[in-house]
C-alpha cells in the first residue's frame, strides 16, 4: 500500500483529467456513517474547536451528504482532547511525493481534525500557505479504518484570514480527502486543489469521485461493499419484482395451452 | 451490477411483456432526454449551476397492462446514453427500470410508481499528476467500474396527442425515506405505441 500526501494551498494548476484518489487502493470507509472529531489543541486559527466541529456539519450538509448516490454521510463528532504528538510531530515519517504516515498519530476510527504546528517538515516556512495536510492513516486493506486532518496552527498561517464559507469549504475538501479522494483537475470541484472564488455546492467530479468510493446500495447494501454483491443484489431484487407477473402469465399461456390442446 | 447484468435484466423486461401477450394492452418504444440533478451541480468557479434542462439522450422502451377499468401498470426501463464525466477519462451510464401504476383519463395517463436507477462510474486506472500544495503529486486514477444502485419514487404524466405517440414528463426522486441525500432528475421523451403486438385484434385500440 502506499499512500499519497495530499495538501491544499495557491498555485495555479494547468487543466488535466479527473477526479483522482488519495491511495492506490481506492480504499473507503466501510460504514456509511463516518464519524468527525476535533481535537482542542488549535490556537492560531481565530476559531474555537467547536465552531470547527460546527463547521465541519456544516460542509457535511452543504457539499458531502448531499448526494443521492453516495451511501456515505459524515457526522460532527465531539471535541476531543488528543495526546500532544498530534500538534508536535510530523504527519509522514517521509515526505516526498508518497507519504509513509507516523504510527504515533494513527487515528483509530473515523476522522480526526487536529491542529498542528511542526515547523520542519509538516508546515516549514515555505509552506506557510498550505492550509492543511490530511491523510487516511489508518488502511486495513482496502478499507480506511481512520484519517487525520492536520490543519496548519503556525501563527502566521493563511486559514484565519479565510471567511467562515472558505472555512467551511476547506475543512470540506480535507474531508474528501479523508474518505479517500484526490484532487480534482477542474475548478468546479471542491477537490480542486486551491480555494475558488464562488463554493456553493459540490462539482460532477466530486459527485463522481464520492460515488465512485462510496456507491449506494439500495435496498440491499448494509455498510461492507463489493461489487459482486452489487451485482447479486440487483439481480435478485429485479427478480422479485418481476416474479409475480413472470408467474401469473405462465400460469396462464399454460392454461391456455391446455385448454387449446384438449 | 455491471452492463451485461443491465442487459440480461432488459431481456428478462422483454420476456416478461412477451409473458403477458394476454394481459398486455400497450406496448412502446421511445427517445428522449434525461436531465440530472438539474440546478444543482456547480458547474464553475464562479458558483454557476447546470441548467435545468440538460439534454441527455436516452432510450426507453416498456409495455401497459391492463389492471382495471381507467387503472393500468407499466413496467418501463430507459437507457441514458453513455458519456463521459465532467472529465473525458470518467465515463459514466445511467440506466433505470420503472414500475408504475396509472390512471387513464382521456387522453392523460398520470402515473406513480417506484424503481431502480444505476448510475455507473468507471475509469482505466492509471495516474494523474496534479498540483498539490506546493509540488505537484502523481494522484492515482480508478480503474475499475462501480455501479451505484438507488431505489427512486417516480412520478409522471403522459399526453397522447394521437393513438400512436404520446410525450411525457416523469420525475425520479432518490432518497425519498431519507432527510439527505435527496436528489430530483427527470426525463422528457417521447414514445411510439405499438398497442398490444401479441393481439393485432387489440391494435390501435390504446386511446
Ligand atoms: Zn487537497
Amino acid at each position: 500500500m502506499r499512500s499519497l500526501i495530499t495538501l491544499l494551498c495557491f498555485l495555479h494548476v494547468s487543466s488535466s483529467f479527473a477526479f483522482s484518489l488519495n491511495n492506490t487502493v481506492s480504499a473507503s470507509f466501510s460504514q456509511n456513517e463516518v464519524v468527525v472529531n476535533v481535537a482542542d489543541n488549535c490556537t492560531n486559527l481565530g476559531v474555537s474547536s467547536s465552531e470547527i466541529l460546527s463547521m465541519v456539519s456544516d460542509g457535511a450538509s452543504q457539499f458531502w451528504n448531499t448526494v443521492s448516490t453516495s451511501r456515505m454521510r459524515l457526522r460532527a463528532g465531539s471535541v476531543v482532547t488528543v495526546d500532544s504528538k498530534f500538534y508536535n510531530e510530523k504527519i509522514c515519517n517521509s515526505n516526498t511525493g508518497s507519504c509513509e504516515p507516523n504510527t504515533n498519530l494513527t487515528v483509530g476510527s473515523g476522522v480526526l481534525i487536529t491542529c498542528n504546528g511542526e515547523t520542519t517538515t509538516n508546515f516549514p516556512a515555505s509552506q506557510r500557505t498550505v492550509l492543511a495536510i490530511t491523510i487516511p492513516n489508518n488502511i486495513s486493506g482496502t478499507t480506511i479504518v481512520g484519517a487525520l486532518v492536520a490543519i496548519n496552527d503556525r501563527s502566521d498561517n493563511v486559514f484565519q484570514d479565510k471567511s467562515r464559507a472558505q472555512m467551511v469549504s476547506i475543512i470540506a475538501h480535507e474531508l474528501g480527502h479523508a474518505v479517500g479522494l484526490g484532487h480534482s483537475p477542474v475548478t468546479d470541484s471542491l477537490m480542486y486543489y486551491t480555494l475558488v472564488p464562488v463554493r456553493d455546492s459540490l462539482g460532477w467530479d466530486d459527485i463522481d469521485g464520492i460515488t465512485y468510493l462510496y456507491p449506494k446500495e439500495q435496498p440491499f447494501g448494509c455498510g461492507t461493499i463489493s461489487q459482486v454483491d452489487s451485482k447479486a443484489a440487483g439481480f435478485a431484487f429485479m427478480l422479485i419484482l418481476l416474479f409475480p407477473l413472470i408467474w401469473f402469465q405462465l400460469r396462464k399461456l399454460v392454461l391456455r395451452f391446455l385448454h387449446s390442446a384438449s | 451490477m455491471n452492463f451485461f447484468n443491465a442487459v440480461v435484466l432488459s431481456a428478462i423486461l422483454l420476456f416478461s411483456t412477451a409473458l403477458h401477450a394476454v394481459g398486455v394492452k400497450d406496448t412502446y418504444l421511445g427517445i428522449g432526454s434525461y436531465t440530472s440533478l438539474p440546478g444543482k451541480v456547480q458547474t464553475n468557479d464562479s458558483g454557476d449551476t447546470n441548467g435545468i434542462f440538460e439534454l441527455e439522450p436516452y432510450i426507453l422502451g416498456g409495455a401497459e397492462f391492463q389492471i382495471y377499468k381507467d387503472w393500468s401498470a407499466f413496467a418501463e426501463a430507459g437507457f441514458v446514453k453513455p458519456g463521459s464525466g465532467r472529465d473525458p477519462k470518467i465515463t459514466k451510464m445511467n440506466y433505470f427500470f420503472l414500475f408504475s401504476g396509472a390512471y387513464n383519463f382521456m387522453d392523460w395517463v398520470f402515473k406513480l410508481g417506484a424503481g431502480l436507477s444505476y448510475t455507473r462510474i468507471s475509469s482505466e486506472g492509471g495516474v494523474q499528476t496534479l498540483n498539490n500544495g506546493t509540488t505537484t503529486t502523481d494522484f492515482p486514477m480508478p480503474d475499475a467500474a462501480v455501479v451505484s444502485q438507488n431505489i427512486i419514487t417516480t412520478l409522471g404524466v403522459e399526453y397522447y396527442f394521437h393513438q400512436e405517440i404520446s410525450a411525457k414528463l416523469e420525475g425520479h426522486y432518490f432518497n425519498l425515506e431519507s432527510s439527505e441525500g435527496n436528489a430530483l432528475s427527470y426525463t422528457l421523451s417521447v414514445s411510439y405505441h405499438f398497442g398490444n403486438i401479441f393481439d393485432p385484434s387489440q391494435r390501435k385500440s390504446k386511446k
